[in-house]
């Protein structure tokens, strides 16, 4: 690496930001703690490259996002999260009293990967669907389609819930 | 409120209500080296713990310093870079330090980067993409970024091969490959790297690669664009291709080392001889000779056969920071870092160089000397020449 110094001070500077879509991605802080490391890592191999991009923020964007999806790809495939209990479909009796985005926000989490990807790029990144596509690596159609599917099951579990103050259904 | 409206507001206070934690830089850095390295070794060598471990000095010495140093018993070596004769510049392409590229007729105006000299070829691999540097020229092969290790160039520089990167995955990645005597792009073929990596490129244009997922090698045939298995290799689960010839390969056999053969048209590895030289071996011009880590010294020696090897002269003070690169048939060059403590070449894939020289030693005695003293290269920390 030819300047430790820059990447450092790129980390750095861009950390609270890469902090914040790692949470909304990996849903958890343990599991974004990971999400960065593992990114992090990449960047700092891939560095040299990095440098020279008219946007590298997108790049390591694109990097957090392929190592969100290929971590749960090879834990899926791997089967190695074994549990007796269902998905959890972010239905807790618990979290129905609780604020909107409180109760929102565990929906979400609760989202496939892709979905929950689709649904943070969309509304928190503000990205279009063109943009989305190019970052997941996949058509428009498959980012409509599952925002869609993101959104309906959003709206499923917000049904599911007795009460809900200020959504509309 | 709908759902649309609710959910940016949700994500932006889902994002604020934690604290981030302050970075961990060094571990990030750290991790960082791991992960190169495990990449580096996965794909160059999964028996590198085989080359010879040089115990480690753990101080940093002062390679100018005017206290006189221990005795090793070695009369031979001279204690400091300073103290070698200093030589002509490189035969090959060289960075002099003044941003310009020189060695392939006129001066190229371009920051120093990475070298692959094979023959009479070289590439240049930079920020653009991996070039061909000759005649004052360099040109462009192509933009994208390679993976898999460095761009393989057969021994005798005709043919260039490398897998590239891709966002998408290692699924999704092309084998790249030129004919450097034409200048023709020859190959561009979907090829996977998830579980293995290019091993090199013989003069009969056949690129070689080792899968680890499947425990076999395969052979891509530049001239017939056919891919093959390669059987009859020796037992060794994955295989491990040390180093590629002008016609076949160097693998690990279980119990034998290294076994140097042939490839037959078919793809029949057929067994010659057992070699001494692992990992990083690179040959002279013609073949005849091979520079090699052993015994945790940079040796030459013939390529076959049983002649007595020449270890490399190199100072006390001070480390090899990567393998020779052979400047012509009888004069290898060295990167030698004054400042760097002795370690196993293969293991110190991503090195840090604080200052490199580069040393011109001869094969016939093993005497070095100065080709370029610290300063060349522009500022670059790791190794120029790969």
């Amino acid at each position: 690496m030819r300047d430790l110094q820059e990447f450092e001070q790129y980390v750095v500077a861009r950390w609270v930001g890469f902090h914040r879509l790692a949470l909304l991605l990996a849903g958890s802080e343990v599991a974004a703690q990971d999400l960065m490391q593992v990114t992090l890592e990449k960047v700092f191999v891939a560095w040299p490259k990095i440098t020279t991009m008219a946007s590298p923020d997108a790049y390591v964007r694109r990097i957090m996002l392929n190592s969100l999806i290929s971590t749960r790809r090879l834990a899926r495939n791997r089967r190695e999260v074994a549990t007796a209990e269902p998905p959890d479909q972010g239905s807790d009796s618990a979290e129905q009293e609780v604020l909107d985005h409180a109760l929102l926000w565990p929906m979400v989490c609760a989202l496939p990967t892709r979905q929950r990807a689709v649904i943070v790029l969309r509304y928190y990144e503000d990205l279009s669907e063109r943009e989305i596509a190019a970052e997941l690596g996949c058509t428009v159609g498959t980012v409509k389609s599952t925002a869609h599917d993101a959104m309906n099951a959003l709206r499923r579990g917000i049904a599911a819930v007795p009460v809900t103050e200020g959504i509309d259904r | 409120m709908s759902l649309d409206q609710h959910l940016p507001e949700t994500l932006r206070r889902a994002a604020d209500e934690h604290t981030p934690p302050f970075p961990d830089l060094s571990s990030i850095v750290d991790g960082g080296r791991r992960r190169k390295r495990r990449r580096d070794v996965r794909r160059v060598s999964v028996a590198a713990a085989c080359l010879a471990v040089v115990a480690a000095v753990p101080v940093i010495v002062d390679p100018f310093a005017t206290e006189s140093t221990p005795p090793t018993g070695e009369v031979d070596r001279v204690a400091r870079v300073t103290d070698l004769p200093v030589g002509a510049t490189p035969d090959i392409p060289y960075c002099p330090g003044d941003r310009t590229l020189r060695g392939a007729g006129d001066p190229v105006d371009a920051e120093c980067d990475v070298f692959i000299h094979r023959g009479e070829t070289t590439l240049f691999l930079n920020r653009h993409g991996v070039n061909r540097l000759a005649g004052g020229e360099l040109t462009l092969l192509d933009s994208r970024d390679w993976s898999s290790w460095y761009p393989a160039l057969s021994l005798d520089g005709r043919w260039a091969a490398w897998v590239t990167e891709t966002p998408e995955g290692p699924n999704a990645a092309l084998l790249l490959a030129f004919d450097l005597q034409t200048g023709e792009q020859v190959a561009e073929v979907p090829w996977s790297t998830g579980e293995g990596w290019v091993a090199g490129i013989d003069d009969l244009g056949r690129v070689y690669f080792q899968d680890y997922a499947r425990g076999e090698v395969d052979m891509h045939d530049l001239r017939t664009g056919e891919t093959t298995g390669v059987t009859g290799l020796p037992d060794h689960d994955p295989p491990s291709i040390k180093f590629v010839t002008s016609e076949g390969f160097g693998i690990y056999s279980d119990g034998e080392g290294v076994i140097r053969g042939s490839v037959s048209a078919d793809g029949r590895f057929i067994q010659q001889h057992h070699v001494d030289y692992l990992w990083g071996t690179q040959f002279s011009p013609d073949g005849s000779l091979a520079s090699y880590e052993r015994d945790g010294q940079l040796v030459v020696g013939p390529s076959t056969g049983d002649a007595p090897v020449v270890p490399l002269e190199l100072p006390r003070q001070g480390a090899p920071v990567w393998f020779p690169v052979w400047e012509g048939p009888e004069t290898v060059l060295v990167q030698f870092d004054p400042w760097a403590t002795p370690q196993p070449l293969g293991q110190g894939l991503d090195s840090r160089a604080r200052g490199t020289w580069l040393l011109r030693c001869y094969a016939e005695d093993g005497s070095c000397e100065v080709a370029l003293s610290e300063g060349w290269g522009d500022r670059m920390s790791g190794p120029v020449y790969r």
